[in-house]
């Protein structure tokens, strides 16, 4: 599980979880995330980090419980969840989009 | 109505099917009576079929037309011969036939036919043989199948009944052919597995083996014809006495002694050979202590690897056959010292376990009587739609969940124009216990409630929702089920699953243990330009291959080809130039079923044709090869290691040796064709070809960093003779980067640096005329290997007489041409897979 | 034998194994000396030419490669462009002589099919790729370059285009997008008044929405965060790490990593975070130890940088060449091995195929070289002289030996000068006088 991004990945931040979570919330937010997604339901298509928001995805949710309940991955991740999601005070500049010729 | 779950162990000796309703676990009768069924197949000459406690009679009198043990050779693409009937068949097929059988256990049971179930593998099942049983559930008429690892199929078993859960414990299951050993962890009702290990082709029938050897040198020593298990005509022979020595096995299980007797006569090259003879309990013991230390190391593996020791396991649960006998577990308690758990029949417990996870992965049975499941096929949860009257609503919820307080996702499909729209929805027990909090629905009709549950039991609510005056309305789905009970996380992968790179290393996509179902995409680049049309004089063939490889090594050689992404040149649109990116995506599901895409992007094009889904064949001439040189390789690591006096490495040694000599009897055994046999020896000859690699990168070590010293002591003598102050600088940059990659103990990079190094060295060297004087004498002595030889004489001549007048321009040219007369060190190939990507 | 003449065998041994194998490659077939006497003398060489451009368009655009690419990206191409990218992409692939014309042609189709990266590869060649210096392309391929810069937001190098390039481009584009470039850098010695910038942009008719460029460039905020939050050691190491990781690769300067990586080292160094980790696996019945947490805390750091340098164009090589130390030590030692061994894959595929016969078309060969250049310069970009020292001696002589054959079998002069001028330079990099002045020699002007 090393390859995946501390940030972007972190299972905290994909179940909206606090670093000092229950074991139980974890199977609870699984579930539940995981119901909305399925039902299509809004609010649980997206989750936040410190790098923006990303697309929830159900091997993603399954990836998140999985890693919370390793006590191992577990404190690794609370490591990089010190910063909560709602810091995501760093916006990333939007590129102007330049085409070569202009469109007349 | 209730939902039947149902759950498949297809065993190599033996095979189970159990069934759970939301509260209790049945182990299902086969059609024949019989809660094992034995996993034999007969085809008769009429093409006739019988399997399990039926064909296992003929197992003695008509070995040829009745199989057992095939599997263990899912996915090798072995075909079973049935000489009577004149026909083949895969593996798969006869693993079909006895999942056929117990389908119709559980249609005469439970009076349906199962379409979706669990059926259980091996964990340490690889991918072809992963997909190898979902092609035999599918030819059983299984519409819908999961597979599931079964070491955690009997810890759901054991965790569900267990009444103090906590902590670790250990699953140990010694099948008829392979071996699992899980380490779990249970807390709060969540059952993880820690890690597993095992022996894909240790069991059983390894002991029913030694048992053989041991009766043929009892009849080699009293005089009787010698059997030789590299001949094929002995092979019948072999049959009937592990039959015997199987029989004798397990009467030993109860009593002190018993006898091995051969079941029907043996003709041994035009003899008739009788068999009668006294076997104890004391021999049984000696003959499997081996194979149960064997079993032990992995334990000891798996525990060290976990960061756990033995007596932090709270217990054993035994699972197979194997585990009934005596010795067994007298050995494991004196190792482990953990109490083993035999509160479970040690040989159902799989199909157990598999019924209960079909309800935690909410695959009832057949689509009449269960909940359906929602949008995504692939959830583990239960979702209810139903579309006649009221308001409508999609429901997800855990069907089985170890958490007391779940919550239940809802989403309003669509209300009754009649009926007013719900605002509010609840969940009340129907046992008449307490009433749910009401939930608001949103604006999109969705709403999260929660529920209480009781524990251990089938807890059942009634759905209830209002409008906004406060008026109820009435609900589909009415009501719903949730069990409270353990539940296991998903099970983890047993292999890392990678890319063959160019430069002979993998990259990896899913490392062991990674949680299934999963998807990674990652991107790489080609490595040489590709072209529609065939460049001139270019090999036809494909011009992209990505090679699929499952294995824990570094190193793609070592690691097993599960298969790989082909693309021929004629489909590419356009030309490919060299470090175009290709995005490769691997996607695994619950049971390993590997599908695997790449996407050209420079093309727009993506390819999906994965080839080779099959455990590669082990010819026994291959193994012989491969074995000899593993030997060869051994030796000179010995010899080496008496000269140098590194007697530490010699204990390694002995112990890879010793695997080594065990493979040469499988080898000779794979020439007499058996090829579970070659299978074992072609895993067993990896392993140690990566052991043997590293002990030989150790030992070589000291002499490449010697050599690397006198390389960089070398060249500060020539650089700081007659190198410039900036080349000075750099060399003692790259100095500093071969002091580091020594550090490192980096092989490669040490090297790297080394040749740097030298470079400076050489270009240092080179504006001394006596170096060029020492260059011709050394290329002078060598000139005798020269390609042109009378040119190379003649040169010779020619560079005495240069240096006689010191004429050292002329010397130059005389070198350089003689080195190019000079055989050049040739480079080995890499191992790649063939490998066009980095 | 005394002690003393042991020693001096070992080390003529050793330096006699190691010269029959190194030395191999600096025989008489190798690059640098044979092209001299089988360079195609000057007399067979035809005189200058503006270029033998193709005109035979069997299609409805006609006139040469390059006008036809270029009609690619008119606002209203040419009727049925994916036909005339066909062909062109056909007649690329045949060409026998590839020139500065060309390439651009061939980046310009790239571009035109989405192949951003192919295309800034190729149309970063043309300046100077052959002897008769084709102003007109070299100053097309500058304006695509330019415009792909500020699209990218890629300032510094749009900069850099502009400061050298600005003077041979009458259109004013180049030093358009560079003034767009020093308000984005706010870099107070490049900025012109938004006055100023606002008349260069009317000016700019081929330059899609120049406006609305310099409304972006004069008034964004820049992706400085605000504070970073928290006051602990490790949380403001991880606040830091993701504004870093939230900065374009442009953007991100030398200093930024530096001062991350010094953080991350305190972070690692800190008994405080050792303890906070012990107890807290305890709480939690994890097995890990609090040291090798931190190693692969230390290592996903590695890696996260890894990306972000590889994408970028940070320039490490300062600190590449010192002390290498502490994370961004490792960093660079990762990433000079993890570059190197990619090189060695390319020259591997490289030598096999050049072992086995297996040309390409000259847009093919072209493109080879490219990625290896791309590798190489990265090398160098990223791990200093030792990345460039290593580079060199991997590529060297295979690919000085490639560029002879090119010469003197396909007659591929332009690219085999163009090779020769890259060998030259890299040989120069690292003192390599010798290697460096026969490339030099090799050139035709």
């Amino acid at each position: 599980m090393s390859d995946r991004d501390a940030l972007t990945d972190n299972p905290f931040f994909v179940l909206g979880l606090d670093p000092d979570c229950h074991p139980m919330e974890v199977e609870r937010a699984g579930n539940t995330l995981a119901g909305l997604l399925e039902l299509g339901v809004k609010r649980g298509a997206s989750y936040t980090t410190p790098l923006g928001a990303f697309e929830r995805t159900s091997e993603g949710i399954r990836q998140a419980a999985a890693e919370l309940n390793d006590p191992n991955e577990r404190l690794f991740y609370e490591l990089w969840a010190t910063v909560a999601p709602s810091d995501a005070r760093i916006v990333r500049s939007a590129g102007p989009s330049t085409s070569w010729w202009s469109n007349g | 109505m209730t939902t039947t779950y149902i759950g498949f162990d297809l065993g190599t000796t033996n095979s189970a099917a159990a069934s759970f309703d939301g509260d209790t676990v049945t182990v299902m009768r086969s059609s024949q009576g019989e809660a094992l069924t034995p996993s034999i197949v007969r085809l008769s000459s009429s093409g006739g079929v019988l399997v399990g406690q039926r064909a296992r009679r003929y197992l003695e009198t008509d070995p040829a037309n009745t199989h057992t043990g095939f599997k263990r050779l899912m996915g090798t693409g072995t075909s079973i011969a049935f000489p009577a009937a004149g026909v083949t068949r895969t593996p798969e097929e006869l693993s079909a036939e006895v999942l056929r059988l117990l389908c119709d256990g559980v249609e005469q049971q439970c009076g349906f036919r199962p379409t979706r179930a669990i059926v259980t593998v091996p964990a340490l099942f690889e991918i072809p043989q992963n997909a190898a049983t979902v092609e035999a559930a599918r030819l059983a008429g299984l519409e819908q199948v999961e597979l599931l690892q079964e070491p955690v199929a009997s810890a759901l078993a054991a965790g569900w009944t267990a009444t103090d859960a906590r902590g670790s414990w250990l699953v140990y299951d010694m099948g008829g052919g392979t071996f699992d050993v899980s380490l779990l962890e249970s807390r709060h009702g969540l059952l993880r597995v820690v890690g597993h290990d095992g022996d894909n082709f240790l069991g059983g029938r390894d002991i029913d083996r030694a048992i053989v050897d041991w009766v043929v040198e009892r009849q080699a020593a009293a005089g009787g014809p010698t059997l030789d298990r590299s001949n094929p005509d002995h092979e019948p022979a072999f049959r009937c006495l592990s039959l015997a020595a199987e029989e004798a096995k397990i009467e030993l299980s109860r009593s002190e002694t018993a006898v091995i007797a051969n079941a029907w006569p043996i003709d041994i090259d035009g003899e008739s050979l009788e068999i009668e003879l006294e076997f104890d309990r004391k021999t049984l013991d000696a003959l499997t202590l081996p194979m149960v230390d064997r079993s032990m190391d992995v334990v000891t593996r798996l525990l060290h690897d976990s960061g756990l020791r033995a007596e932090q396991i709270g217990r054993v649960v035994l699972v197979g056959g194997p585990t009934l006998m005596p010795v067994l577990r007298k050995r494991l308690a004196e190792r482990l010292g953990a109490p083993i758990d035999d509160s479970m029949d040690p040989m159902t417990m799989v199909a157990r376990g598999a019924a209960l996870y079909a309800a935690t992965a909410g695959l009832a049975a057949s689509g009449g009587d269960a909940p359906r499941r929602g949008s995504a096929p692939d959830s583990a949860t239960g979702d209810t739609s139903v579309t006649n009257a009221g308001c409508h609503f999609f429901l997800h919820y855990p069907p089985v969940t170890a958490d007391l307080t779940p919550h239940v996702v809802g989403r309003l499909v669509d209300s009754d124009v009649s009926t007013a729209r719900p605002t509010e929805v609840r969940l009340v027990r129907t046992d008449g216990g307490t009433e749910g909090e009401y939930a608001p629905l949103d604006e999109e009709g969705a709403f999260v409630a929660s529920v209480q549950l009781e524990p251990h039991k089938a807890n059942t609510f009634r759905l209830e929702a209002r409008d906004s005056r406060g008026d109820s309305l009435t609900c589909e789905p009415s009501r719903i089920t949730l069990v409270h009970g353990v539940t296991i996380g998903d099970p983890p992968l047993s292999r890392t699953v990678g890319v063959a790179l160019a430069n002979g290393g993998v990259r990896e996509y899913f490392a062991r243990g990674t949680p299934l179902p999963s998807r990674r995409t990652f991107v790489h680049r080609t490595v040489s330009s590709v072209s529609p049309v065939a460049a001139v004089g270019s090999v036809s063939g494909s011009a992209l291959r990505i090679p699929l490889v499952q294995g824990e090594y570094a190193s793609a050689d070592l690691c097993r080809l599960v298969g790989a992404i082909e693309v021929d040149a004629k489909d590419l649109s356009g030309p490919l130039p060299a470090d175009s990116t290709v995005e490769v995506t691997l996607e695994l599901d619950r049971g390993g079923h590997l599908s695997a895409s790449a996407f050209v992007s420079a093309l727009s094009q993506t390819f999906k044709s994965v080839a080779h889904l099959m455990v590669p064949a082990a010819t026994p001439e291959v193994l012989r090869s491969h074995h000899a040189e593993l030997a060869g390789r051994l030796v000179s690591l010995r010899e080496e290691a008496f000269r140098t006096g590194r007697r530490d490495s010699l204990k390694g040694l002995s112990a890879l040796q010793a695997r080594l000599d065990t493979v040469a009897r499988d080898v000779e055994a794979a020439k007499g064709g058996d090829v579970d046999a070659a299978q074992r020896s072609r895993r067993v000859l990896l392993e140690v070809d990566s052991s043997v690699g590293e002990l030989e990168d150790e030992q070589r070590w000291p002499e490449i960093e010697d050599d690397a010293v006198w390389t960089a002591a070398w060249a500060s003598s020539q650089v700081a003779s007659h190198g410039s102050p900036a080349e000075q600088k750099l060399l003692e940059q790259a100095i500093r980067s071969l002091e580091a990659a020594r550090q490192a103990k980096s092989v490669t990079r040490l090297k790297r640096q080394q040749a740097v190094v030298q470079r400076l060295g050489s270009a240092a060297a080179q504006r001394d005329d006596s170096t060029w004087e020492h260059y011709f004498h050394n290329a002078a002595a060598e000139s005798n290997e020269a390609s042109d030889l009378p040119r190379a004489s003649k040169l010779v001549a020619e560079g005495h007489q240069a240096l006689e007048s010191r004429d050292h321009k002329r010397l130059r040219t005389v070198v350089r041409e003689l080195w190019g007369l000079l055989p050049r060190a040739s480079s080995e190939p890499r191992k790649t897979h063939g490998s066009s990507v980095r | 034998m005394s002690r003393w003449e042991e020693e001096l065998n070992r080390l003529r041994k050793l330096v006699k194994a190691k010269f029959s194998e190194f030395e191999a490659m600096w025989t008489p077939s190798a690059p640098g000396t044979a092209t001299r006497d089988n360079r195609p003398g000057a007399a067979n060489q035809a005189g200058p030419r503006r270029s033998q451009e193709a005109t035979a368009g069997s299609g409805p655009a006609r006139g040469s490669m390059i006008e036809r690419a270029l009609a690619l990206h008119w606002p209203r191409p040419a009727p049925d462009p994916e036909a005339t990218a066909a062909r062109l992409e056909a007649q690329l692939a045949e060409t026998a002589a590839l020139n500065a014309a060309r390439v651009a042609a061939a980046g310009l189709v790239a571009a035109y099919r989405g192949r951003l990266e192919e295309a800034r590869s190729l149309l970063g060649i043309v300046d100077g790729f052959d002897r008769y210096n084709d102003a007109g392309a070299s100053r097309l391929a500058f304006q695509w370059l330019a415009a792909d810069a500020a699209d990218r937001a890629d300032w510094r190098y749009a900069l850099d285009l502009g400061s050298s390039h600005g003077d041979q481009d009458p259109s004013g584009q180049l030093r358009f997008f560079a003034a767009l470039a020093g308000w984005h850098l706010r870099l107070p010695e490049q900025l012109v008044s938004p006055l100023e910038l606002r008349q260069m942009a009317d000016g700019m008719p081929d330059v899609a929405n120049a406006q609305a460029l310099v409304t972006a460039a004069t008034h964004q905020g820049g992706p400085v965060p605000q504070q970073l939050p928290h006051d602990g050691l490790l949380s403001r190491a991880v606040a830091m790490h993701t504004v870093v990781r939230a900065t374009p690769a442009s953007r991100l300067q030398t200093r930024d990593l530096k001062e991350l990586a010094a953080l991350w080292d305190r972070v690692l160094r800190s008994r405080a975070i050792r303890r906070h980790i012990t107890q807290r696996a305890a709480a939690l019945g994890a097995t890990v130890t609090a040291g090798a947490l931190l190693e692969r805390l230390a290592e996903t750091v590695r890696s996260d940088l890894s990306a972000t340098l590889l994408s970028g164009s940070v320039q490490l090589s300062e600190v590449a060449d010192g002390e290498r130390d502490g994370i961004l030590g490792g960093l660079i030692d990762a990433l000079e091995m993890r570059l190197c061994a990619e090189l060695d894959i390319s020259m591997v595929a490289l030598t096999e195929r050049l072992d086995a016969g297996r040309e390409l078309t000259l847009l093919g060969e072209c493109h080879q070289w490219l990625s290896l250049r791309r590798q190489v310069d990265r090398l160098g970009r990223l791990c200093g002289a030792s990345g460039r020292l290593v580079a060199f001696n991997t590529v060297y002589p295979q690919v000085g030996q490639w560029s002879i054959d090119l010469w003197n079998s396909r007659k591929a002069h332009s690219l085999a000068n163009a090779m020769f001028r890259w060998i030259a330079e890299l040989a120069g990099g690292i003192e390599e006088q010798r290697v460096a002045e026969t490339y030099r020699n090799n050139q035709e002007w």
